[in-house]
């Protein structure tokens, strides 16, 4: 009897070993429910696969995948830079920036043009996926979700290419023949430096399909794209195209249906409210929605500009260039964005001239802004006036200018005195949200920081026109890795 | 599952109760030639494995039935045959050869002069010596061609091990740990060192072609102590000791007047270099001096007139605070190791009983590792010929951490941070008089808000305030029933089941530190692993002739490994030092997942061999594989190997007076591998398909691309061809094992570079063909051997040439300086290349080819000098070894164990980092006291200059000879003499005294290039050929006795 049960214990000790080891198909699956598969996709439709794609490039936008170093933090750190490198900016004591507000950020070895290409290439693809996803759909047939979704796919990779292609090369006005950046679309795989003309083809198709695929949807959300957000985008691209037939008026058609889209902001209670919640700034027309989930702490937009905050800028603050704030009107509501004296705060004293545009609303969970209405009031004025309609342009210019200085009046202003009133008020309004220094390329702007004292005081003061600085080198990894880039720019 | 898993345990349980026992016993006493008496000689009642050991008196009892033979054996002794009595008196003779040691491989042992393969042994007494917490670091410098890389001081982190070599660039390089015969996947410090009877290093594919896809890399096979037949044994053994540092910090400024000059005058040079220069550079430099800093250290000067425009330092300055950050960091850890254990058995049963408890405080405060562990391992023969065994193994690990323990390139790091900080900041609280600022009495910590150095971050506080723990509970569970027929068949299964289940708390403090804008964070890991394999084994050995013996296995396995992660994150805490999320509000991140990976094989083996002589094996092995996809999932893989024992020749007679022993092995064999890793080395447990993380873009659902499969991804597979030879000198006083190998990779799994602008990084591809060839020895010498001294020495050694030998294309850039080229070696560095400073200005230099000419220039441009890269060396050592030397006199013994390695190179970018043009409040390397000035204009290094990042360029400037000697260990031991011991009614008593890591040598100061071999603490990496700051590698001392009951 002893002896069976023993037995017994063998036996079924050896069936639990062999049992185990059924060798069933399923049994030599992994599993990997950290991620998602394209196979596992199956029971998604097409429109939420597509959708979901879409939505992960928008949290690509601010908290990009291949996040390098605290001063990268996505397309708001990618702009942020550009005002560095322009005229309106001081950093008397520079951290994180420094390099790009130096003019020397611009190798093929230094973070800034890697960052900007990679993160940008990245939603580039997310893009190309919402699209082969929805490739055999017939746009005849296409609901309207699906038309949104389809609108805001090319919306989205029509402007990475223009960011692209204006920081990695000169202003299309200088040599739309100059060797660009590769093109990757559902047709095209053109790994090799397109021309600067075939990448703005790719972006004009691009926001145009956009555009037509979204209008008539209005604005929902201002971090999603919508018809108004892609007419900004495309009066921005039109003004670069010089040889465009009627270029200015397409710049002004555009700019309008932007500019009026939403409403302006009116009071010092709304501008001075921190340019921190989407839904707050009623000029907002894209931008993207944080939260604690999402946010991206000390590496942030607000971590780098807020004085008050526990980040970046209560250490290094981030000031106007004076001789642009002594250019704004002691009226003008926008003169509250900078401080007028050095203030006292926990204890510290911050410098007069630094910004309070930006402020945190808490633990760095603030959302960005990428683009906003009142933009597009100084840029249709600016097209008007190269089209030499100058009584549009001061329509346009006082527009937004009453809501900004009481009884505003742009009446007496002729010629390039009015040209000069829309670029520095454009500059004031502007300022530190990524729009500078695009228009000084485009127009052949020279950098001249002489006039103002609180620069750092061997800060590179002057460039000429389209310098080399402004223009990224191809960055490493991609020339080790692409046989078709040999040429890459000087530095 | 959970079912099977219950079988199991009642299974292991079931034995456990079971010993029982009536027969004679035979007692004696054994005594070499001299009669003198024999301690620790083997005594096993024949055709059995039960056995006991001889005490310090060379006696021994051991139940057996009646009429049974005894073998009574000892190392370097003839074996001897009798018939078991009481009252024996045995005398050994000593033997000319003592090959027929029994070695543990793969699926079972061997005898060593029958092994064809190569491999190396460690062990209990060579373990015993050191004071590791976890094995791995045990086996540093003890068996050629095995790495070991401590680099990490952490108590309780674990070692990185290479074998051979690097085989892989994309998949995992370590070995497969088999603990008791099934693979281990657990962490190596839940193992009590206490427990293990012996190591076997499988180097070649023909010893480790059995374990297949998994032994590309070499097999490390880890047995436990098993109880022995006979008079119950109690060891007691108890450690105490202290741990220090064990490496010095690189040799940064410590005087701050020194720094404040230094820093002055790279201010003056931003000045006058600038592309607008400043028109008074002296006023620029000492007006911009203490804003840039942050702090002035000094009292009752102003901000400006610290140093003066003429850069003349104000006299008499009176520091406000003279806190030493490197000193103040570390502290003497207290070490107390205790285990006991109790061996014992009858006929039928045996057991190994152990508990162990080790308390390591690391030299960081709050740093720490607890590990309490019993082990129970049971052999029990339930009927004749049916064999059950099992063990159960329980180990609880507690590991205090500090965040620099694991994220060695953050800001946050201590060890990265006290090295880095310039000496001007103070740790506490200052007030403009130099008095601390207390608050309730104490010292408030700095965290310095408004400094230029790693603002809001003070390490030495967050030890205090912030709180990383590491608590696990690990069950390791074997059993294996076998049932043998008298015809020599027999069968078997064993089972294995391994689970783990760690938890880490994390909490950041709400009230100081860089979490205080959240308000305070907690993070909770869970981690739950769990390894199941089976096996069914079918053995046939028999004897033809006296002359034949054949060896057939046949057998099927199966493995899972499950992988379950939690991880939930939230912040806004209310309580300041409760890390619960109950304490907190605000979640900021929640995930979890589970990965599993099986794999099903089927094994065979064929050993065969004739008179002991010619010994030929053996295998085949297929496996399939979860980690690819359906249709490239199966490989197999196989193994011959041979080995003749010409000096048992007739022939050989006339030379057996000097040379007793002359042993050739030949062997050859495949081997795989699966374990890809994605690019920051975790494993990647689908590779063959594009993977997609899901997120929360504001309550909507979204998807961001992780990864880009590949799905034709196969196995990497390895080719091994290993030529042995094995001499020993009259009568083995020296002995000499070599071995020759060239081990081919095909198929390498490699993680590709893809252009950037694709919007993928890479894709995992089996592109690449590699070779390592080498050789290894171990000479060993018993230079002295007389009847009171003796003294050995053993040398090891390995040099390993590593060659690409097919690329997809001319030369992949592998990271931003490692290069992958035909012809090149795995770890080639390809730098752009360094041509000093200009001594007109002070600018650095680098080499540069003229595009047009071919000319060699310089520029001082780095970035034209970036299509001009060239190799500037490699990672791979020319040669790694240990030696070790034992001294036996009297009662007393002392030995010493050094490692080391000659040539390799590694990118010291630690220094580099030390030697910049000057970052506000980053410390500088005193060699930045020899930089360009227009007086020094002779010198290599470039002037220092505030923010010019071109001065520390990564170039071949930072390649620095990675060629190091280490002082492992050095214990001294007496073990009481036998008269004394009889008084204390005790078997034997061994007092010890031991040091580990004594001495570190190495090109620079503070410069440990081990931790370019990891990568860093984390391990993630292949290899990153730069140095890092991981918990800096610790000396303990400690006292440990020894006694046998």
């Amino acid at each position: 009897m002893k002896k069976y049960i023993k037995l017994k214990t063998v036996a079924l000790f050896l069936i639990t070993s062999i049992g185990f080891s059924s060798c069933s198909d399923s049994f030599l699956d992994s599993t990997s429910s950290d991620i998602v598969t394209p196979d596992e996709m199956g029971n998604a439709d097409m429109n939420t696969a597509a959708k979901s794609f879409l939505s992960g490039a928008y949290v690509s936008l601010f908290n990009p995948d291949a996040q390098a170093s605290h001063d990268d933090f996505g397309l708001r750190a990618i702009q942020l830079a550009t005002d560095f490198m322009s005229d309106d900016i001081a950093f008397p004591n520079p951290g994180f920036f420094q390099y790009d507000y130096k003019e020397e950020n611009n190798a093929l070895n230094y973070r800034r043009p890697n960052s900007t290409w990679t993160q940008h290439y990245a939603i580039i693809a997310a893009m190309n996926n919402v699209l082969t996803v929805m490739k055999d759909l017939d746009i005849n047939e296409a609901t309207d979700a699906q038309k949104q979704i389809l609108g805001q796919a090319y919306g989205l990779r029509g402007y990475m290419y223009f960011v692209l292609i204006n920081m990695f090369q000169q202003p299309y006005s200088v040599n739309k023949e100059a060797p660009g950046i590769p093109i990757y679309t559902l047709e095209l795989t053109l790994e090799g430096r397109n021309t600067v003309s075939e990448v703005y083809d790719v972006i004009v198709s691009d926001l145009e399909k956009s555009y037509s695929l979204l209008k008539g949807y209005g604005f929902t959300k201002a971090s999603e794209l919508n018809e108004y957000s892609v007419a900004g985008m495309l009066a921005r691209v039109y003004s670069f195209i010089n040889d465009r037939p009627n270029q200015w008026q397409d710049v002004v058609n555009y700019s309008m249906i932007a500019a009026q889209s939403r409403p302006l902001i009116e009071t010092k209670e709304q501008i001075t409210n921190g340019f921190n919640t989407l839904d707050a700034i009623p000029e907002a027309l894209w931008g993207s929605s944080i939260n604690s989930e999402t946010n991206t702490f000390y590496a942030s937009f607000f971590s780098v500009m807020d004085p008050y905050s526990m980040g970046y800028g209560s250490m290094y603050y981030v000031e106007i260039a004076n001789a642009l704030y002594n250019q704004i009107d002691d009226n003008d509501i926008r003169k509250n964005w900078f401080l007028a004296e050095d203030q006292d705060f926990d204890g510290v004293t911050i410098p007069k001239y630094t910004q309070v545009k930006f402020i945190d609303r808490g633990s760095f969970t603030s959302d960005y802004l990428y683009m906003r209405s009142a933009e597009f009031y100084y840029l249709a004025a600016e097209a008007y006036y190269n089209m030499g309609d100058e009584a549009n342009a001061r329509v346009a210019l006082e527009t937004v200018m009453k809501k900004r200085i009481n009884g505003y009046s742009a009446t007496s202003k002729t010629g390039s005195a009015l040209l000069d009133e829309i670029k520095i008020q454009k500059r004031i309004e502007l300022w530190g949200e990524g729009v500078r220094l695009l228009d000084m390329k485009r127009r052949g702007e020279a950098l001249n920081r002489t006039a103002s004292t609180n620069h750092l005081s061997i800060v590179v003061k002057e460039l000429p026109a389209n310098p080399i600085p402004w223009v990224y080198q191809i960055p490493n990894k991609e020339m080790d890795a692409n046989e078709n880039i040999t040429e890459n720019n000087p530095v | 599952m959970m079912k099977k898993l219950l079988t199991f345990l009642s299974c292991v349980l079931l034995s456990i109760f079971a010993i029982q026992a009536q027969d004679i016993t035979a007692s004696g006493v054994v005594v070499d030639e001299s009669g003198v008496e024999l301690i620790g000689a083997s005594v096993i009642q024949k055709g059995t494995t039960r056995g006991a050991v001889t005490g310090t008196d060379g006696r021994f009892s051991l139940k057996v039935p009646k009429g049974s033979t005894l073998t009574f054996s000892m190392i370097g002794m003839k074996k001897v045959e009798l018939p078991a009595s009481t009252n024996m008196k045995v005398v050994l003779e000593d033997e000319e050869n003592i090959l027929d040691d029994v070695m543990v491989v793969a699926y079972g042992t061997t005898k060593k002069s029958s092994f064809t393969g190569s491999a190396g042994v460690v062990d209990a007494g060579t373990i015993d010596k050191l004071q590791v917490s976890s094995v791995s670091k045990a086996l540093e410098g003890t068996v050629p061609g095995l790495v070991v890389a401590s680099d990490g001081g952490q108590p309780g982190s674990n070692a990185t091990m290479r074998i051979r070599g690097y085989g892989s660039i994309a998949a995992g390089n370590a070995p497969l740990i088999v603990l008791d015969g099934i693979v281990f996947d657990g962490n190596m410090n839940t193992i009590n060192p206490q427990d293990i009877e012996s190591i076997t290093v499988l180097k070649d594919a023909a010893s480790a072609a059995l374990y297949g896809s998994r032994a590309a890399n070499g097999v490390i096979l880890i047995t436990t102590k098993r109880g022995k037949e006979g008079k119950t044994q109690v060891t007691l053994e108890v450690k105490q000791g202290i741990n220090v540092r064990g490496i010095a910090n690189y040799d940064v400024i410590t005087d701050p007047n020194q720094y404040m000059s230094t820093y002055w005058t790279a201010l003056y040079n931003q000045a006058i270099n600038a592309t607008t220069p400043s028109a008074n550079p002296g006023e620029y430099a000492s007006q911009n001096l203490i804003p840039r800093l942050g702090y002035n250290p000094y009292i009752g000067v102003a901000d400006n007139q610290i140093i003066n425009s003429e850069g003349v330092m104000a006299s008499g300055l009176q520091r406000r605070y003279t806190d030493d950050w490197l000193d103040e960091a570390y502290r003497t850890g207290y070490r107390q190791e205790y285990n006991v254990n109790i061996s014992s058995g009858s006929q039928k049963a045996t057991s190994y009983l152990s508990l162990g408890y080790l308390n390591d405080k690391g030299i960081i405060h709050e740093t720490g590792f607890n590990r309490f562990s019993v082990r129970e391992n049971l052999s029990y023969e339930l009927i004749k010929g049916l064999n059950l065994n099992g063990s159960v193994n329980y180990v609880r690990t507690e590991q205090d951490q500090i965040h620099a323990s694991t994220n060695t390139g953050a800001t946050s790091n201590l060890f990265s941070f006290v090295s880095k900080i310039a000496p001007i900041y103070p740790i506490y609280q200052y007030d403009a008089q130099g008095d601390l600022i207390l608050k309730d009495g104490q010292r408030q910590y700095d965290y310095g808000s408004n400094r230029a150095y790693a603002k809001d971050y003070n390490p030495l506080g967050s030890v205090y305030s912030n709180k990383n723990k590491i608590t696990s509970d690990a069950v390791i569970l074997r059993g294996s029933a076998s049932y043998e027929l008298p015809i020599g068949l027999t069968f078997s299964a064993n089972l294995g089941y391994d689970l783990q289940a760690s938890n880490q708390s994390v909490m950041y403090s709400p009230t100081e530190g860089d979490a205080v804008s959240v308000r305070g964070r907690v993070r909770k890991t869970k981690i739950k692993t769990e390894t199941l394999t089976a096996n069914q084994l079918i053995n046939y050995t028999k004897t033809f002739d006296q002359l034949h013996t054949l060896s057939l296995l046949v057998g099927h396995e199966s493995y899972k490994y499950t992988y379950d992660y939690f991880y939930g994150e939230k912040t806004g805490m209310f309580q300041n030092d409760v890390d619960e999320f109950n304490n907190a509000i605000i979640m900021s991140a929640m995930n979890s997942f589970v990965q599993t990976k099986s794999i099903e094989s089927y094994l065979s083996q064929v050993l065969y061999d004739y008179d002991n002589r010619y010994y030929f094996s053996s295998s085949f092995r297929r496996d399939g594989s979860s980690i690819f996809a359906k249709d490239h999932r199966w490989g197999n893989f196989w193994s011959v190997g041979g080995s003749w024992r010409i000096s048992e020749e007739d022939f050989f007679n006339s030379a057996k007076s000097w040379m007793n022993n002359f042993r050739l092995r030949l062997s050859y064999g495949t081997s795989g591998n699966d374990q890809m890793k994605d690019i920051d080395g975790y494993s990647v447990y689908k590779p063959y398909a594009d993977q997609y993380e899901v997120v929360n873009n504001n309550g909507e659902v979204a998807l961001v691309k992780l990864y880009k499969g590949n799905p034709k991804l196969t196995w990497e597979k390895n080719q091994v061809y290993n030529i042995g030879l094995d001499l020993g000198f009259l009568n083995n006083r020296f002995t000499v094992e070599f071995d020759a190998f060239i081990r081919k990779t095909s198929d390498l799994l490699l993680n590709y570079p893809l252009p950037t602008s694709t919007g993928d990084a890479y894709m995992p591809e089996n592109l690449a063909d590699m070779k390592n060839s080498g050789i290894e020895f171990v000479i060993g010498a018993d230079i002295i051997k007389t009847d009171g001294l003796r003294w050995n020495i053993t040398l090891n050694g390995s040099h390993v040439a590593n060659e690409i030998t097919k690329l997809p294309k001319d030369q992949i850039q592998l990271t931003t300086y490692n290069l992958l080229r035909k012809g090149g070696t795995i770890g080639d560095f390809y730098l752009i290349r360094y041509a000093g400073v200009n001594p007109e200005n002070g600018e650095s230099l680098w080499y540069y080819n003229d595009k047009t000419t071919g000319e060699l220039k310089t520029t001082n441009d780095d970035t034209a000098a970036q299509d001009s890269r060239y190799i500037a060396g490699s990672l791979l050592p020319s040669f790694t070894g240990g030696l070790t030397t034992t001294l036996e006199y009297a009662n007393f013994d002392l030995s010493i164990m050094t490692n080391f390695q000659i040539g390799g190179k590694v990118l010291d970018t630690n220094y580099a980092t030390l030697m910049g043009g000057g970052t506000a409040g980053t410390n500088w390397h005193k060699d930045i006291a020899n930089a360009w000035t227009p007086e020094n204009n002779t010198s290599n290094i470039p002037r220092v200059e505030a923010d010019n990042r071109k001065a520390n360029v990564i170039s071949d400037r930072f390649l620095t000879d990675a060629s190091f000697l280490n002082i492992r260990n050095i214990t001294l031991g007496y073990k009481l003499p036998g008269n004394l011991l009889k008084k204390l009614n005790m078997s034997s008593l061994r007092v010890s005294l031991s040091a580990d890591n004594l001495g570190m040598f190495t090109k620079r100061q503070g410069f440990d290039p081990r931790n370019a071999l990891s990568g860093s603490v984390t391990g993630r990496k292949v290899y990153s050929g730069t140095t890092d700051y991981g918990y800096t590698p610790i000396r303990s001392f400690s006292l440990g006795i020894s006694a046998n009951f």
